[in-house]
């Protein structure tokens, strides 16, 4: 009853437009600082 | 850093992001086929501009300089200037083929902080990097007495190089996306937010 309870939620929550909308992004390997790489690959 | 900046402009307008960290040429071909919502840091060129928006504002601007201990009495005007002094360089970074080409002796590591190092122990002269990971070495590398060794020249070795978010143009909401970046990046920089994370990155 509380799992269907839930699904309900999430389900309302996500038409409502509350769900957070989570973006993916693509980054070169590097070290946290090691920016200086080329970050224009040619 | 530039992930921070990222992640805190989205932050803003209540959208999450994820980062996937790929070789840099296979990073920005998942971003082109929209196997990715978008990709950091890119700097314009007429190829990319043709499958991405890029974001309204670069993310930061990168700046190339010399860093040498303050006891060296270092500046430079021309390449020929730089012929007297021992250079640390690194593998694969575009500083390292400008000099080359310069005809300069350049002394190679394979990673950035071992530049730093040889500078303190006297076993080179000056190595490029850019002002904000050169800090961001020294202030995590050192204790405050020698990081208070360093500085840095203000003139540049390479041209600043704005960095910019790119989303597809494949991507269906690709065009909403980025207005809605370029909108909270303004509120970020208003906010004094923008100024806070540099900050904290060069003086962590």
């Amino acid at each position: 009853m509380r799992k269907l309870f839930t699904l309900l939620l999430l389900v309302l929550l996500s038409i409502s437009g509350y769900a957070k909308e989570t973006l993916i992004l693509s980054t070169g390997e590097w070290a946290p600082y090691t920016s200086q790489k080329d970050p224009s690959p040619e | 850093m530039i992930q921070t900046i990222v992640t805190e402009t989205f932050k803003l307008v209540n959208i999450d992001v994820l980062y996937k960290y790929y070789p840099w040429k296979r990073s920005l071909r998942y971003a082109e086929e929209f196997e990715v919502d978008g990709s950091i840091p890119w700097s314009k060129s007429s190829e990319r501009e043709k499958v991405f928006y890029y974001s309204k504002e670069p993310i930061i601007i990168t700046r190339t300089v010399f860093f040498h201990l303050k006891s060296l009495d270092f500046k430079w005007d021309t390449f020929e200037d730089l012929k007297r002094y021992r250079i640390g360089g690194n593998i694969g970074y575009r500083s390292t083929d400008v000099l080359k080409k310069n005809d300069l002796k350049v002394e190679l590591v394979a990673k950035e902080e071992q530049n730093f190092r040889k500078l303190l122990a006297n076993r080179i002269d000056i190595t490029p990097s850019s002002f904000f990971v050169g800090y961001y070495i020294i202030n995590n590398l050192f204790p405050k007495s020698k990081a208070l060794t360093f500085t840095n020249t203000t003139k540049q070795l390479l041209p600043e190089n704005g960095v910019h978010i790119v989303i597809p143009k494949k991507h269906p909401r690709g065009k909403e996306i980025m207005k809605i970046f370029d909108e909270a990046f303004e509120k970020l920089v208003k906010s004094g937010m923008y100024d806070k994370i540099i900050d904290e990155f060069v003086s962590k």
